[in-house]
């Protein structure tokens, strides 16, 4: 009965080979695929213990943010302050702002220790004095850290983007404190990386108290994040913030990239190491000996491309920073690695993407957004065979149920990193998931 | 103070509302914005989005754009998806940002349409509307790209001498959304009411049907608003064939009849035997597995605090799913006391009939509506509210014995006060939260 859309069209993707230029696409209209695990500004603000978020705006933009947090059970922290075209029209928009506010915190059962909240492009176009906005609230809610942060997609593409202030604005509410010398943060993730990742294990196996935003339940923990003395990011996205809080607060920003590279998570290894005074595993020469820990990644991955066989691979960018250096890990050690989802070659994947060039020039970049994504073949084959997807975008642009749920590079690092991804990659070669109701869920595994 | 949703959602904008109408007709729909849209559009306010393919798109306009109002590069991108896809139409709505900029839509609109030829409109909205605005100004549309280049206003039902002394009656259903209907199977349900009591359904706005059998408008005997998104559609098609229109949803026994006796009486055609009101659709091949919601999984792998939250959540969800029949629990609480005040909240068609049903089916004799949208199609009474502010929510809470809306709404219940809660959850409002436990509320199944 509906009209028939599909044939014919061109795919939006092209061979790494030919590829040059960043962003890789024309940029014009956009789809927007139905794959939601990655984390949006009104997921990653609940990270923060207790506090209340506050959304200003209009309908369409408050829509999204408020259902979101219902659908993570997010409501009691969660309110709005609705815009109207009137509003704007009689410049009211600096009043509503203040009252607004005012009148939600006056209303709540208990004063939040600390109140996110988010403005957005109307604000920005009204020139509304945020200081002064910002100035009486703290004078009527002096208890209350405000944690300014923007709903502001308009300015995406210049200058700090709303996901980069929002990475920074997460520690904003973090105070000066005495530096404590064997304190040290990760930050910057929505997900805690793994205990058992060489980074977090050989700084806690060296004495180190290690805090994540992720794992403080209370916000006296949260704001215990001010004593330590370093703070490791591990993501490009954090970058801003990292530096931001080496100003404020004197605290060293390190970065250690979530890498699938295993030069650079030896450099990083030796790197940590040195700053921290900790052991590094060393060969009778006294060079630093990666040895086993390369063996046990090469034989994770080993068994696993036993276990995937021929299948093709196809990874998205949602699901690690480094999309391209994977699948140069990947190709490496075998696996049939088809396709990568990406607008664009992400910072720190230029090298990876020069290597695939010469080495995998058949290699297809695929779009994630380009308005054709929405009338790409999803039947869960290419050249013939089935796929196994790395990510929720590949696995619904890929159409199988084969995949590897994960987004933002989940609580991967190091060695240990790649040998878990390994396994994630054998499972999802064995078994298949329910792709539709897994990759519609917003923001996986954030908590109300 | 107004406008301050301390505890409450926010209904869908005149934006989604536009999309939602035009989703299954095979034309282009942009969103003139920089991001964001397009995700709540598609995930919370669309349904069909993972199951049905449609050209629904956002501009994704950057800070640049804005400043410099660079009308040129959203026509030329359109342009080039209109060259590679060839839709049947195309249709923009903007967001705030374009209001606060006075985009002139309808002037782009125009432009594009001279230079692709293919029908081209443009509808005021900001985002910072109700959905039924947005619904209303699309399929309005149709009727001047589509309906009067098919059938013209001399050769309308009304107008033609060879529909008179006839038995059926043929109408169109206006106002047919997911955001009003979910995909649940009360479009399907609608139209099998219809077609069971000898109407003859030419087009139904805009679920299971195709531009080809809307452009058929303009043979209908008589059109049925079937929610406010259908109201302006109704009074186009109304000036443009002289076709009268009926407002109302057929929920219950006697206000399914009396609609019936309405379209009737408007298409000057005699009623002929016992209307049958007992409704039995299932949702349509194409929305089967939509109908079903998300699953929100207690994955083993989340951290406890997640598993917990996602466990209450389905556990809620369960609860609406197997609450007992609406009407059932209704009927329990009146028949103790008919006079009990009771609250319905919502979409004024919907609410109206709702009143209706509950007025004439089971002898209440106080029901008063809460229309939070800004279309309320004549339907309210001097004793309902026309609001959608939080505080008159939990005002009109406070004095209810008996409320019937969406899940969300419990959150402004009283404490202390003893209120029967009637869950009935409504897309335009919680999106695809409670969809497995939207009910098929079309006919009198359910009493």
């Amino acid at each position: 009965m509906l009209t028939n859309l599909r044939g014919g069209q061109q795919l939006p993707e092209i061979r790494i080979q030919d590829a040059s230029g960043n962003p890789l696409f024309h940029e014009g209209v956009e789809y927007s695929s139905p794959a939601r695990g990655t984390w949006t500004i009104a997921h990653v603000s609940m990270l923060i213990p207790h506090a209340h978020q506050i959304f200003i705006g209009g309908d369409c933009c408050l829509r999204g943010v408020v259902l979101s947090a219902a659908e993570f059970g997010g409501l009691d922290r969660f309110s709005m302050v609705t815009v109207k075209e009137d509003d704007v029209c009689q410049n009211k928009i600096d009043e509503m702002y203040t009252e607004g506010i005012t009148d939600i915190l006056h209303k709540l059962p208990v004063l939040p220790p600390a109140v996110v909240v988010f403005a957005n492009c109307i604000h920005e176009f009204m020139a509304c004095d945020m200081d002064a906005i910002y100035r009486k609230l703290h004078e009527r809610f002096p208890s209350v850290d405000f944690i300014p942060s923007s709903m502001n997609p308009t300015m995406r593409k210049s200058g700090m983007t709303p996901e980069e202030r929002m990475r920074m604005q997460l520690y904003a509410a973090l105070d000066m404190r005495t530096k404590n010398p064997k304190s040290v943060n990760v930050v910057g993730n929505v997900y805690a990386r793994s205990p058992q990742c060489e980074l977090v294990k050989w700084l806690t196996d060296g004495g180190y108290v290690v805090r994540d935003i992720c794992t403080c339940s209370e916000y006296d923990e949260y704001k215990a994040m001010a004593e330590s003395s370093v703070n490791i990011y591990t993501i490009p996205l954090m970058k801003k913030g990292a530096e931001a809080l080496e100003q404020r607060l004197h605290q060293e920003a390190f970065y250690m990239p979530v890498s699938f590279s295993y030069t650079e998570i030896e450099s990083c290894l030796t790197k940590l190491a040195e700053h921290f005074g900790l052991p590094v595993p060393q060969q009778p020469d006294g060079t630093p000996d990666f040895g086993p820990l390369e063996k046990l990644a090469d034989d994770a991955l080993a068994r696993a491309r036993r276990t995937a066989g021929d299948m093709a691979v196809t990874i998205d960018y949602a699901a690690v920073s480094r999309p391209l250096e994977l699948a140069r890990l990947l190709v490496e050690h075998g696996f049939h690695v088809v396709r990568v989802y990406t607008d664009s070659i992400p910072p720190g994947d230029e090298r990876a993407f020069d290597w695939l060039k010469e080495h995998a020039p058949d290699l297809m970049l695929h779009s994630v957004v380009n308005f054709r994504c929405r009338f790409v073949p999803r039947d869960g084959t290419a050249g013939g065979g089935r796929v196994l997807a790395i990510g929720q975008k590949a696995a619904y642009l890929s159409g199988t149920n084969n995949f590897v749920n994960i987004v933002e590079n989940g609580s991967l690092w190091g060695f240990d990193g790649i040998c878990r991804l390994a396994q994630m990659i054998e499972e999802a070669a064995l078994h298949e998931s329910d792709m539709r109701g897994v990759v519609q869920i917003k923001a996986w595994g954030c908590r109300g | 103070m107004k406008q301050v949703q301390r505890v409450l959602a926010r209904y869908s904008s005149d934006l989604f509302g536009m999309c939602s109408s035009l989703y299954e007709l095979g034309g282009l729909c942009v969103m003139h914005d920089a991001s964001g849209c397009n995700s709540t559009y598609d995930t919370h306010d669309e349904p069909r989005w993972f199951d049905i393919d449609s050209m629904i798109y956002i501009s994704a306009l950057t800070e640049s754009d804005a400043v410099m109002g660079n009308d040129d590069k959203l026509i030329g991108e359109i342009i080039e998806v209109a060259e590679a896809e060839r839709p049947k139409f195309i249709a923009l709505g903007g967001s705030p940002i374009f209001m606060m900029m006075g985009t002139d839509f309808e002037g782009i609109a125009r432009v594009i349409e001279k230079r692709t030829g293919i029908p081209t409109f443009g509808i005021r909205s900001s985002g910072m509307h109700s959905y039924e605005a947005g619904a209303g100004q699309a399929l309005s549309h149709l009727v001047d790209a589509f309906c009067l280049k098919t059938i013209a206003p001399e050769q309308s039902a009304c107008r033609a001498e060879g529909r008179k002394n006839v038995r059926d009656v043929r109408v169109n259903i206006l106002g047919v959304t997911p955001l009003d209907f979910s995909v649940t199977g009360n479009a399907e349900g609608l139209v099998q009411f219809f077609e069971q009591n000898g109407c003859t359904v030419v087009s139904s706005w805009a679920m299971n049907n195709t531009l080809e059998q809307i452009s058929q408008a303009g043979t209908a005997d008589v059109n049925v608003v079937a929610s406010a998104s259908g109201l302006l559609p109704a009074e186009k098609l109304h000036d443009a064939y002289g076709t009268p229109y009926v407002t109302g949803l057929p929920l219950g026994r006697e206000p399914s009849c009396d609609l019936l006796d309405r379209i009737y009486e408007a298409a000057g055609v005699k009623k002929s035997g016992e209307w049958n009101t007992d409704v039995d659709a299932h949702p349509s091949e194409q929305y089967r597995a939509a109908a079903e919601g998300i699953p929100l999984l207690a994955d083993a792998s989340l951290p406890p605090e997640a598993r917990r939250t996602i466990q209450s959540e389905n556990a809620v969800r369960t609860d609406v799913r197997n609450r007992p029949s609406l009407y059932r629990t209704i009927a329990q609480v009146l028949s103790s006391d008919p006079g009990q005040l009771v609250y319905i909240i919502g979409e004024p068609v919907f609410a109206s009939s709702m009143r209706a049903c509950l007025e004439q089916d089971y002898g209440a004799r106080s029901v008063r509506i809460v229309c939070p949208l800004e279309e309320t199609c004549g339907l309210l009474r001097e004793c309902d509210l026309h609001t959608d502010e939080e505080d008159d929510f939990a005002s009109a809470a406070g004095i209810a014995d008996v409320i019937i809306a969406d899940p969300i709404f419990r959150r402004i219940l009283p404490r202390g006060k003893s209120v029967q809660f009637v869950d009935f959850p409504h897309e335009a409002y919680s999106g695809r939260l409670y969809r497995s436990g939207i009910p098929m509320f079309i006919g009198s199944r359910m009493l």
